[in-house]
């Protein structure tokens, strides 16, 4: 009895050495990370040299402990740019960790801006490094930009901690194609194999702007869309959320300008003996913003003339950009390869290899836009007009 | 054949059949659920959501080892195999013994190769699966009733957070992705069931529990409910993937990380992967723990031992040490579970089962133990 307890105690005591034993291994101790260990990257510049090689920017974050902030203003950088060079990303990678104290930590990263020079040689490989290290965000934004990424790091607007961050917040407002890895993978190796990304680029010390989009067919940038052209994109790809545009009226002067509230477009595509087709529908709501004609819109017909007139300038968007695609880039970015798939799966499985090079340019477009005005605003006749019209 | 009589009743846990289907349950997604859109994807593409309606005939092995059971109440096939087949159907047995070691050292491999992949890359794997399998053999020791419990108390809730994830993603979901259906017929969704047919095949684990259950009229029932339930699940989630990710299912081996890691609402409530991780951890914990369960089980019963309690401990260690000799990395592993282990899976879990039941018949063997009183 007495020998039995005296075991259990000495088990109890094995036991609990054992649970203090592990205490240093079980909280994930190889794996720790502390904030004071790690510099938080918020995005990542790849670019290629001159010679070749790959060069890498990262942009560093520095944490400002709440309530000392250091009044903002003329930016108050808290951001550190270090760049490095190497034959593959994560050579470049690795010289970078050298030059700091701190482990490089890609976990909050939002942003990823390409070099324009890598677009055009390719930039597959880096998207394989994006996909294949799991410690990066696939919902991360990519771009493309002028310069180098370089210059879009240092451009920092003021009132903003770091140069991404306002970037972000750029297409968060949906001003531009957002695409993020996850997009581009998916459109990379999509039907058209063809994707967009945008342009970012440095206006100012303190201003930075999207530039259209660069049009990739396979991994290769072989064309890039001004803003017009962008615009016609996003009608088309169903992203465009609100954007003023101006109409005119025939034989009216003044312009109406009308924002876009709710779009969508659908594709058709018809295959009659050999002919390939494809129905191009978009259907807008507008609220009306401005009035600088005399015309009342609170006359229905005045209404249908506003709507009628922007129809045709939105056809015609439509069919500029469409054009632009078809006979400059040849690429297909407007996802008629999957509406085809979709359509016909067969066809498809003939003509999928010569998409890009000789069936979507031949395609034949039919444009078909309907405008709705759901809102004329909230004052009758235009303001500061007499009465007697 | 007294002598097994003493020895044959070693599990005193009872527990109900809604407990074994829930366990078996977990034991058939636990894995799948995260990777196997992946292996899936690659064959059958979009259609891939398909695979488990195939996949799910496999199922067919929780139905034999129900007849077999119903043949020898109160048994392991462990101890009913030698009594069909003498000293070769005890060899047979061995088999069972070894085969769910290796199982079970694969699935703790492959829930190793997960975390250190992607979670945590500099911890040594063998720490890992170290943990998971000291803490296994604990509940193992504690029994089936233990297991079955946490097993309750843990994935109940965990499956309602992937359910809520999952309803959360729907922003990120592009309908589109799914056509054009069965583009390229029947074929490669056949061939892309393979992977989550070996999954199914498990249901045959049933052979270990159903001796203990309590209510043995309604373990049909209950297990047809599960391979159901096991078939909604991972065609919702396989779906999901189809939904969010499309033609990128395939590149990613952990499809759904990849999708919840896209979930981001209202701007701030992101960056749930390390949640998800949390999450899946207590539904591998159930099925590891319940392939553990049967390995101990099933050596206690080969050597006829009183207890199996004092062998979870070190099975616990010849599993870690098998799971680092099962194969040299995570390709092997996954090229394993989409090819030749379809094989093996359903030779041991339907075919060799289906022969013992058919020379049973034959030899008009039977149980001797009375049905209920266990």
């Amino acid at each position: 009895m007495m020998r039995a307890g005296h075991l259990k105690g000495a088990g109890k005591k094995a036991l609990c050495l054992l649970l203090i034993v592990s205490l240093p291994i079980l909280p994930g101790c190889w794996d720790r990370k502390e904030l004071n260990e790690i510099a938080l990257i918020r995005a990542v510049g790849i670019d290629r040299t001159e010679d070749g090689q790959i060069e890498v920017t990262i942009l560093q974050a520095i944490p400002v402990r709440a309530g000392t902030e250091s009044g903002g203003g003329g930016g108050g950088q808290q951001q550190i740019i270090l760049s490095a060079r190497g034959i593959t990303i994560p050579e470049a990678k690795a010289k970078l960790q050298e030059k700091m104290g701190r482990r490089i930590f890609t976990g909050h990263q939002e942003v990823v801006v390409l070099g324009k020079r890598l677009a055009k040689t390719g930039i597959r490989e880096a998207l394989d490094f994006f996909a294949r290290f799991p410690g990066f965000r696939k919902d991360a934004f990519l771009f493309v930009s002028k310069g180098t990424p370089k210059e879009i790091f240092e451009t920092v607007v003021p009132g903003e901690s770091t140069a991404t961050e306002n970037l972000y917040k750029m297409v968060r407002l949906e001003r531009a194609v957002d695409m993020t890895i996850m997009r581009v993978l998916q459109e990379m190796s999509g039907d058209a194999e063809a994707t967009v990304i945008p342009m970012v680029m440095k206006v100012n010390d303190t201003t930075l702007a999207l530039n259209g989009a660069a049009v990739f067919r396979g991994d290769k940038m072989v064309d890039h869309l001004d803003r017009k052209a962008e615009e016609g994109l996003l009608w088309i790809r169903n992203e465009f959320t609100s954007r003023i545009i101006n109409t005119r009226l025939p034989g009216e002067r003044g312009y109406v300008s009308l924002e876009v509230t709710k779009s969508e477009a659908e594709l058709i595509p018809k295959i009659e003996e050999k002919k390939r087709r494809i129905l191009l529908k978009v259907t807008a709501e507008d609220d009306v913003q401005f009035n600088g004609t005399r015309l009342s819109l609170y006359n229905p017909s005045n209404v249908d003339r506003v709507a009628r007139a922007m129809e045709r300038i939105v056809r015609d968007r439509l069919r500029w950009t469409v054009e632009k695609m078809q006979k400059k880039a040849r690429a297909d970015v407007l996802g008629f390869a999957g509406a085809f798939h979709r359509e016909y799966p067969e066809e498809w499985d003939k003509m999928k290899d010569r998409w890009n090079e000789q069936v979507f340019p031949r395609l034949e477009v039919d444009i078909q836009v309907r405008v709705h005005i759901r809102r004329p605003g909230i004052t009758d006749r235009p303001a500061g007009l007499p009465e007697e019209r | 054949m007294k002598m097994r009589e003493g020895t044959g009743m070693i599990e005193r846990g009872r527990i109900s059949a809604g407990q074994m289907a829930l366990i078996l349950y977990v034991g058939c997604v636990g894995v799948k659920i995260l990777t196997a859109p992946h292996l899936a994807a690659k064959w059958a593409g979009q259609d891939m959501w398909l695979t488990p309606l195939v996949a799910a005939f496999s199922g067919v092995s929780f139905y034999v080892a129900l007849k077999l059971h119903r043949r020898f109440p109160g048994e392991t096939i462990i101890q009913y195999s030698p009594r069909i087949l003498g000293w070769f159907g005890k060899g047979i047995a061995l088999l069972y013994w070894i085969v769910y070691i290796h199982a079970c050292s694969f699935v703790l491999r492959y829930y190793a190769e997960l975390v250190t992949g992607v979670f945590l890359p500099e911890t040594p794997a063998a720490v890992v699966m170290g943990g998971m399998a000291l803490v296994c053999a604990a509940a193992v020791r504690g029994g089936l009733e233990t297991i079955v419990r946490t097993a309750q108390f843990l994935t109940v809730p965990a499956f309602t957070v992937l359910a809520i994830l999952a309803v959360l993603s729907s922003t990120e979901w592009d309908v589109k992705n799914l056509f054009p259906i069965l583009e390229h017929g029947v074929g490669p969704v056949v061939r892309g069931a393979v992977n989550p047919s070996i999954w199914y095949s498990e249901y045959f684990l049933a052979a270990f529990l159903l001796p203990y259950v309590k209510e043995q009229d309604k373990a049909g029932r209950w297990g047809a409910v599960s391979v159901f339930g096991s078939v909604l699940t991972l065609l919702v989630f396989d779906l999901i993937a189809v939904f969010v990710l499309g033609n990128q299912s395939a590149t990613f081996l952990y499809p759904l990380f990849e999708t919840f890691r896209l979930i981001s609402l209202a701007g701030f409530f992101e960056h749930i992967d390390a949640f998800l991780l949390a999450m899946w951890l207590t539904i591998i914990f159930a099925k590891i723990c319940l392939f553990q369960y049967v390995a101990v089980l099933g050596s206690a019963q080969w050597l006829g031992l009183s207890d199996y309690k004092p062998l979870s401990l070190p099975i616990a260690f010849i599993l870690v040490a098998f799971s680092i000799w099962t194969a040299p990395n995570l390709s092997f592993l996954n090229r394993f579970l989409d090819g030749e282990g379809v094989f093996y899976s359903h030779l041991v879990q339907v075919v060799i089962p289906l022969g013992l039941l058919a020379v049973a018949g034959i030899r008009k063997v039977k149980g001797t133990r009375k049905e209920g009183r266990a």
